[in-house]
């Protein structure tokens, strides 16, 4: 119990544990608006929506994670020594993000991003206007499926270049 | 004629040395790759764990909504099926193993009456269902010996999708479980509705998809923990990424067992190939024997029969015939 004011974050995804350690505060998205997470917060489960995660570690750097959808939970009084050991300097408050998509911010391709947001905003562009001119069309279904997911390629391009951006911000 | 059958071995010695180089090579690829497997399994796990954690906090959070989604299904109408196996073969029983199992799976559901819908992973699926004239509705290919998370999330696209609307009420999974490098089993799995975490405290047959809660967790009272939003719409949304969870996991051990799968019988057949390189050398040896000793008897019958027609000094004549043999050029 060295220091209360920090607790364990666990930003897992599928394929990798991406941020681990302690942390001071962590800002994230979910279905009801930006939430602050910090010690001692109450046990919780939600759901994260696609955006930027900011995890402040214990000196004050901020790391930021571009995440594309995905759950939280928050526990406490997890037992000491649990998961990777880190519990023991923390709180007790184990913060864990499951997203099943997501980038550190340093691992971003800014030009790939920008490229991608460019296609997919003429994407949806595209769809929506052809949308507009034909609503009777028979097969209305299709086009609809393809503008789910040239939405879901903006807001990636999206959240990805939000990420990027307030970092060289942060730096600058 | 005897120098014939000398060279055919010879040829058929030299075509099973090439194949066991290319054996040992896949054996030593397979081998190679197992451990990337292994590593990507464990690194899959914190975040199954942490899915199997919040699924059971949710389900502790709202036991009726969890009733729809968690647990065995009561009435069965319509089954999804899922068999994964391997795009090449190469790799002992491990293919023809699994779709054993799906078929025997298949033949007792539409005995219950059930119908079902197959949906495949792997090439070998694929061609072997086509043999037997049995549909498959979906058959996804090139990803059974890497699979990632993307793979994974096509995958469950389509075989959780009537699930979702309700088409089907129940998803299963065939798959080969990776318990240990030495010890892989087929197995027949729900991936909808989820295996209930909290009937599955003790589960012997889940030592890695869905690692049993910690006990601390377990005990503590309902209503404690907040929910955002309702733990009931939570739970729609996080059955089927849990679901998804479940197929990469049932990916990557498949993975891995088709690759231990794989070393085994390549192994098998480069010892095999030793064995007859072996055999085929000790028939080549003692033909090409045969061949000296005939010829010897030749030269010494020959030698006898002019000793026969002509009374010249017989030791002279032995000689001269040691020195015909040892002239001779050797293997010729």
């Amino acid at each position: 119990m060295a220091d209360s004011n920090l607790f364990t974050i666990d930003l897992v995804t599928p394929e990798r544990i991406l941020l681990s350690g302690l942390a001071a505060e962590v800002i994230l998205r979910t279905g009801e608006g930006d939430v602050t997470f910090l010690a001692g917060h109450a046990p919780l489960v939600g759901s994260v929506e696609a955006g930027v995660v900011r995890v402040v570690r214990a000196e004050g750097d901020e790391e930021r994670v571009a995440a594309h959808g995905g759950f939280v939970q928050v526990e406490q009084h997890v037992p000491m020594g649990d998961a990777d050991g880190a519990g023991e300097s923390a709180s007790g408050t184990r913060v864990t993000l499951l997203i099943g998509v997501a980038e550190l911010a340093e691992e971003i391709d800014t030009e790939r991003a920008r490229a991608a947001l460019d296609a997919a905003e003429a994407r949806v562009a595209e769809l929506t206007g052809s949308g507009g001119r034909g609503p009777g069309t028979p097969d209305d279904e299709e086009p609809d499926a393809e503008l789910i997911d040239a939405e879901a390629a903006l807001l990636r391009a999206q959240v990805r270049l939000e990420t990027v951006d307030a970092t060289s911000a942060a730096s600058a | 004629m005897a120098g014939g059958q000398e060279r055919i071995l010879r040829r058929r010695i030299k075509s099973i040395q090439s194949t066991k180089k290319i054996t040992k090579a896949m054996e030593l690829i397979a081998a190679s790759q197992i451990v990337r497997a292994q590593g990507r399994i464990a690194a899959a796990r914190p975040y199954q764990q942490g899915m199997a954690r919040i699924v059971l906090e949710t389900a502790l959070g709202d036991p009726e909504a969890a009733g729809r989604l968690l647990g065995t299904p009561e009435s069965v109408a319509k089954i999804a099926v899922l068999s994964v196996v391997a795009d090449r073969g190469l790799c002992g029983g491990y293919n023809s193993s699994v779709l054993r199992a799906t078929e025997r799976l298949l033949v007792g559901e539409a005995d219950a009456g059930h119908e079902c819908r197959l949906f495949s992973v792997g090439k070998k699926a694929q061609s072997y269902f086509r043999y037997r004239g049995q549909a498959v509705e979906q058959s996804f290919l090139g990803m059974s010996e890497r699979p990632t998370f993307t793979d994974a999330r096509e995958v469950a696209a389509a075989v959780l999708t009537p699930f979702v609307s309700g088409e089907v009420d129940q998803v299963l999974i065939v798959s080969t479980r990776f318990i240990s490098a030495g010890t892989q089993h087929v197995e027949v799995r729900q991936l909808l509705p989820l295996i209930d975490p909290r009937e599955a405290e003790a589960p012997e047959a889940e030592p890695v998809a869905t690692a049993p809660p910690t006990t601390g967790e377990t005990d503590r009272p309902a209503g404690y923990t907040e929910f955002e939003p309702d733990a009931a719409i939570l739970l729609e949304s996080l059955a089927p990424r849990a679901a998804e969870t479940e197929i990469f996991g049932a990916l990557l051990e498949a993975s891995a067992s088709e690759l231990t799968a794989r070393q085994r019988a390549m192994a098998a057949a480069t010892d095999n190939a030793g064995e007859l390189i072996k055999k085929y050398s000790r028939i080549m040896n003692r033909a090409r024997q045969d061949t000296i000793t005939t010829e010897i008897m030749e030269i010494v019958g020959g030698a006898e029969a002019l000793r026969a027609g002509s009374e010249v000094d017989e030791g002279g004549l032995i000689i001269e015939a040691m020195h015909a043999i040892s002239e001779q050029p050797k293997g010729a």
